[in-house]
């Protein structure tokens, strides 16, 4: 072998190595194994967990060698799907805006995930779908990370200000401005298997969400703040306010 | 044979450049379709748009701060726009594979919000595709090396070794799958189809498969979990590759049918042009340029420059 291709046989190997290795997920961050009704596979799911735990540890030396290599550009985590959500998921924000010379508080309510219209087919792919919500993934990890939140400010506030500059921009006028944003996290069951939402569940939700779909929806204005964690419950979708923030 | 030669037999088999320049055209096709759905500027570029301003290196603060965010923004998405032109025409072809992958690296740290499973894909096969001549043939590059230079005598090869990565790589992608899916009690008990096809945020249409067809779910999960497992190991064999690839196919096209997820199964299907034979590939266009000789590749050596 010249040494040119022994160079290169080297960049093979180490390449390779880098991929396994750093595609085994930190154990830390995989929770234990529930059961799930299927014996079998739970045994093998644990014992999987288990070795897979111990290959990272012996591999663990290798990390600080072939994570600057990863870097690069080949980070990878192949969990689409992997952990499918029982509900459906939604996403709204809330501005609340005053005129100047006004007292009054008016609250506008935006759907901003889904951006299609949930009872139509899609064709197109809406890259600001995939980016509200991977805001509201990392969020998520953020705040089971650590509950006082201290990092999911930072996640969300990207979120928070896109559609508030595009509220102003499309909605108010000179003299109006947005004096708080809300970011609230919906979710409402998806039925398990065997079952189906019924006809009268389905056209509840679906005249909730008919008033987003025309865009920001104006809400009878209630005297108190909500705080963070409060609750709304719409048809059988069920808001959390998760963000807040006055710009 | 000593193991020795056994991997240098491995990594450096030459083989004809065709299968690196179809993959570059697909790639880089797919590249562009997935810009263009980025082309909303002020959206996904403009750091004053739907972008963390905490990452980048602090760049994106800087221009920021010099009331610059729109014209960087800018400038990034048409400097990356046009290296995935070039790479797909061919244009500068080594070149642009590697501005392709270095601006989508770029364009991770920049904003990674509205990137996924796909744009990690894209990358991670235009890194193995660098390595690789994929300009020699189907190219801009070659049309000039035509009309300006006499054109060489044999056909171009090159060594195996990029086809080989991109092939570890995506059995390394539905390996992973696999074992992320198999630690979900979702997965392991039959369910997880059903929730991923009724998810409001994925289905592509608004209908709900009917109660009597349940039976099909537990089918599609475990099906899905095995085939994604199983996939690393079944294509190192040939009659079990076939089935894999053809599995693979008929999973990706159905989940295109029926869930909205993106340039994913786009990518991954492209992808498997990997496994297509490259002596194959080569004789794609044969039909239509019958005055060239059938490639013989039986002695062909490997361009000392290149292997």
């Amino acid at each position: 072998m010249t040494g040119r291709r022994g160079l290169i046989s080297a960049f093979i190997a180490f390449h390779l190595v880098a991929l396994a290795v750093n595609s085994l997920p930190d154990p830390r961050l995989r929770p234990p194994v529930q059961p799930s009704g299927a014996p079998v596979l739970d045994g093998l799911a644990a014992n999987l967990q288990a070795f897979e735990a111990t290959i990272a540890r012996i591999v663990a030396p290798l990390r600080p060698l072939t994570e600057p290599y990863i870097t690069i550009g080949l980070e990878q985590k192949w969990d689409m799907f992997s952990n499918p959500l029982p509900t459906d998921q939604y996403v709204r924000v809330d501005q609340y805006v005053v005129s100047s010379g006004s007292q009054r508080v008016r609250v506008f309510e935006e759907l901003a995930v889904p951006a299609q219209r949930e009872d139509q087919p899609r064709f197109v792919h809406k890259f600001r779908d995939k980016a509200v919500l991977v805001v509201r993934d990392e969020f998520l990890a953020a705040h089971s990370r650590d509950a006082k939140l201290a990092d999911a400010p930072r996640v969300v506030r990207p979120l928070a200000k896109y559609f508030r500059d595009r509220f102003r921009r499309d909605y108010l006028n000179a003299d109006e401005d947005v004096v708080r944003t809300e970011v609230w996290l919906g979710e409402a069951p998806i039925p398990p298997p065997g079952q189906r939402l019924t006809d009268p569940q389905l056209e509840q939700r679906l005249a909730v969400l008919q008033r987003y779909w025309n865009g920001p929806y104006e809400r009878s204005t209630s005297t108190a703040l909500p705080t963070l964690g409060a609750a709304q419950q719409e048809a059988d979708i069920v808001w959390k306010l998760e963000y807040a923030e006055r710009p | 044979m000593s193991v020795l030669d056994r991997w240098q037999r491995f990594w450096f088999q030459p083989i004809p450049t065709h299968i690196y320049a179809l993959l570059r055209i697909v790639l880089g096709a797919i590249g562009c379709i997935t810009l263009i759905g980025l082309s909303d500027v002020s959206t996904f570029w403009d750091p004053n748009g739907f972008v963390p301003v905490g990452s980048g290196f602090g760049v994106k603060t800087f221009v920021l701060a010099h009331g610059l965010g729109h014209a960087a923004g800018l400038a990034l998405y048409v400097c990356t726009l046009a290296s995935f032109v070039c790479m797909t025409i061919g244009f500068a072809s080594t070149i642009s594979v590697m501005m392709a992958m270095f601006l989508s690296v770029v364009q991770l740290a920049w904003n990674h919000l509205p990137l996924s499973g796909a744009d990690s894909a894209l990358r991670a096969f235009l890194f193995c595709l660098m390595w690789a001549d994929c300009g020699s043939v189907w190219s801009v590059d070659a049309w000039i090396r035509r009309t300006h230079v006499s054109a060489p005598a044999n056909q171009p090869i090159y060594a195996i070794a990029p086809l080989r990565l991109i092939r570890f790589q995506i059995a390394l992608i539905y390996f992973n799958a696999g074992l992320w899916k198999l630690l979900n009690p979702f997965w392991r008990n039959g369910s997880a189809v059903h929730y991923v096809l009724e998810t409001n945020v994925y289905h592509r249409f608004p209908v709900f498969l009917p109660a009597t067809f349940d039976w099909v779910i537990p089918l599609l999960t475990y099906g899905t979990l095995f085939w994604e497992l199983a996939f690393a190991f079944l294509v190192l064999f040939r009659p079990t590759r076939r089935v894999a690839i053809v599995l693979g196919i008929l999973l990706h096209v159905g989940m295109l049918l029926t869930i909205e997820i993106g340039p994913f199964h786009w990518i991954m299907l492209a992808s498997y042009l990997a496994f297509l034979d490259p002596r194959t590939v080569s004789r794609f266009l044969l039909p239509l340029k019958k005055q060239e000789p059938r490639p013989d590749f039986a002695d062909a050596h490997m361009p000392a420059a290149r292997s």
